[in-house]
């Protein structure tokens, strides 16, 4: 081994530390490739990920006309039970969809809303068929409209009811119980002439088996006419 | 809306610098992976420098022994190696532990003084020292039989004044120690590739290799500063010399395993890197190269980063999630944990997975959490490590960097604004 003792001229040595600039201009230029690419690729993934909403959105209308026809040929026969359960699951598979894109874009992002509008069409013909499917055949089924609202004055109290009747739902599943949510704020005829045929003036609004409970009412209220 | 957008800007700006020295590490580690190991050194035993290995310790009876042994067993020529044991005022039997080593074995001093601190007690030993290395080892670590063998060939650069070992966590058992074995197996690895840029910050306690030479012209380590280690090695930077680091010089060292007492040593860490970058500003002259320019500013910019992803996090998921379960529970209460099994579906599951994709700032996530397992696996290799890494490596990827921004939040919140100083040693800092 060398001399132990410490070097005592050291101003040479600061060029071991001199910065390559080439190295930088490489790092810099492979930095700004790969950056670019990572946000073409995030946005390739985001784009595929909204066509896929896209196709939601052709599928609800679809299921729409599809209900109507259901609803047609069994216009004869009409307490067939499949009728009674049909397409349950995809409005289900549908509420949650939009639940997610609502916590992921925002309750007012136009996404949602174009989403929103055929699946409220599709549940209110869904709701018609089977308030008629439980008079006609004397079935042992609760039906609940459910009004709500997001605007500042409201939203609060629309999201408590929510968590109720997600409860409710849950303790009592679908075959048995459901529940229709309805964006009051939605632009759309339907919404606007259920509006006025029940009377509803505040949200949130429950619509129980034809009974009105207007604002809020707890778990304990509602139960009783479940 | 605007505030958001912002933020998004000010992470894609900090994301892009830190993509932009990740790869400049990768880059610099395969300009250099020829010599990543230690050079050999091919002296006849004679020729070797002797070596004083400096133990400061403190309360530390039931230690003390395995670190002495594992210094006599170093692969080293008997008669170049000291041991040189402070008892920095134990109130416990620390003295006497250490003493019994002297009946068995010449080379073993054992010292006692008033306490002073572990910067104290180093300096009383290398006062007492003279031999041409010295190699301070905290009380609580022990060294491997070939570290000593593996750092030395570096000093065949007059110009390099210390060696690093490569340092890693004894038996990491549990959530905490897991999680800093693989923080200090990455540090491995970071440090290896600073080294080549001249830029090391900080010359761990346990076992750093110094020519005696320096203490000697420029004095022992700073007994008043919170963090010495770092002192000494910013120090050495200013005055030019190199600062190695070794990846095969292995050295074990106990880990906190509970949460506060972890915190403490990363508030004194990080508050002694604050203090000693400040103290010596000149550092971010050009001269000194990428140590001024990239390695002390990204060192902030992690920060920064670590700060904001986590005020995030609080914020969207747990700000906003929390205020909403608290207001489902005063509507529901007990009933808002009911599920009903028949209910799950998983198409439900798969697209609430899928639906996160829907966040541009997750291709962010995803490419470092590659970066970080690839480093860590090489890091791994490089030091020889044969144990199993894989739950340490989970922790890691997913609770580091709360961890860092909270250990730092801390130091900046309890020191700097609510001006609570750290206790250590003698004062409070």
């Amino acid at each position: 081994m060398v001399n132990m003792n410490i070097k005592n001229k050291r101003n040479n040595d600061y060029k071991e530390r001199r910065i390559n600039v080439t190295k930088i201009v490489a790092v810099f230029a492979i930095t700004c490739l790969v950056f670019i690419l990572g946000l073409i690729i995030g946005n390739v993934v985001i784009s595929s990920k909204q066509e896929a909403l896209l196709s939601t959105e052709e599928s609800l209308k679809l299921d729409l006309i599809d209900l109507e026809l259901q609803e047609k040929i069994t216009e004869s026969n009409p307490c067939t039970k499949y009728v009674l359960y049909t397409l349950g699951d995809r409005i289900d598979q549908s509420a949650s969809k939009l639940i997610m894109l609502e916590g992921q874009l925002g309750k007012t992002d136009e996404r949602v809303i174009a989403l929103k509008k055929p699946y409220t069409l599709l549940i209110v013909r869904h709701f018609l068929l089977i308030k008629e499917r439980i008079k006609n055949c004397d079935e042992d089924y609760v039906v609940v409209l459910f009004f709500y609202s997001n605007e500042p004055k409201y939203i609060v109290d629309s999201e408590k009811e929510g968590y109720v009747l997600s409860y409710f739902s849950k303790k009592y599943g679908t075959e048995n119980l459901r529940v229709y949510s309805i964006d009051a704020d939605l632009d759309l005829g339907v919404v606007n002439t259920l509006k006025e045929v029940y009377n509803i003036t505040e949200y949130p609004t429950v619509i129980i088996n034809d009974k009105k409970f207007s604002g809020f009412h707890s778990k304990e209220e509602l139960e009783k006419e479940i | 809306m605007e505030e958001i957008a912002f933020y998004y800007i000010m992470v894609y700006i900090i994301s892009f610098f830190g993509l932009f020295t990740g790869i400049f590490f990768i880059l610099t580690i395969v300009e250099h992976r020829d010599h990543m190991k230690t050079p050999k050194i091919n002296l006849n035993d004679k020729d070797l420098p002797s070596v004083t290995v400096v133990i400061p310790a403190y309360n530390e009876e039931k230690g003390i022994g395995v670190t002495i042994r594992s210094v006599q067993n170093l692969d080293y020529p008997r008669e170049k190696l000291r041991i040189i044991v402070v008892d920095d005022g134990s109130t416990d039997n620390t003295y006497n532990e250490a003493k019994k080593f002297c009946l068995k074995d010449k080379r073993v001093k054992v010292f006692t003084k008033e306490n002073g601190g572990v910067a104290s007690a180093t300096n009383y030993g290398i006062k007492r020292a003279d031999t041409d290395l010295i190699a301070p080892l905290d009380a609580d670590s022990f060294v491997t039989r070939d570290a000593l063998k593996n750092m030395i060939g570096y000093l065949n650069n007059p110009n390099v004044v210390v060696v690093t070992p490569a340092l890693t966590v004894y038996n990491p058992r549990g959530f905490l120690q897991k999680l800093q074995y693989a923080e200090y197996t990455l540090s491995i690895y970071l440090r290896r590739v600073f080294g080549f840029m001249n830029s090391i910050t900080v010359t761990p306690g346990p076992f750093s290799l110094y020519r005696k030479a320096f203490f000697d012209k420029y004095g022992g380590y700073d007994e008043d500063n919170i963090t010495q280690d770092i002192e000494i090695a910013l120090r050495i930077q200013k005055n030019g010399y190199k600062i190695e680091n070794s990846m095969d010089g292995v050295v074990y060292t106990i880990a906190p395993n509970k949460f506060k007492a972890l915190l403490k040593q990363r508030m004194r860490w990080y508050f002694g890197f604050i203090t000693n970058v400040l103290k010596n500003k000149d550092l971010f002259n050009p001269k000194y190269g990428y140590l001024a320019l990239l390695i002390l500013p990204s060192a902030f910019v992690a920060v920064l980063f670590a700060i904001a992803f986590f005020s995030y996090f609080i914020y969207k998921n747990v700000l906003d999630y929390g205020i909403d379960r608290i207001i489902e529970f005063s509507v529901l209460g007990k009933d808002m944990f009911f599920i009903n099994l028949k209910n799950i579906k998983l198409q439900t599951i798969l697209d609430s997975i899928t639906n996160m994709f829907l966040n541009p700032l997750i291709m962010l996530v995803i490419v470092s959490i590659l970066i970080t397992v690839i480093t860590l696996t090489l890091a791994k290799r490089a030091s020889s490590d044969k144990r199993n890494m894989f739950l340490a490596t989970i922790y890691f990827l997913f609770t580091y960097w709360f961890f860092y921004a909270i250990w730092w939040l801390s130091v900046l919140i309890y020191r700097f604004m609510l001006g609570q100083k750290l206790a250590w040693g003698k004062r409070k800092y």
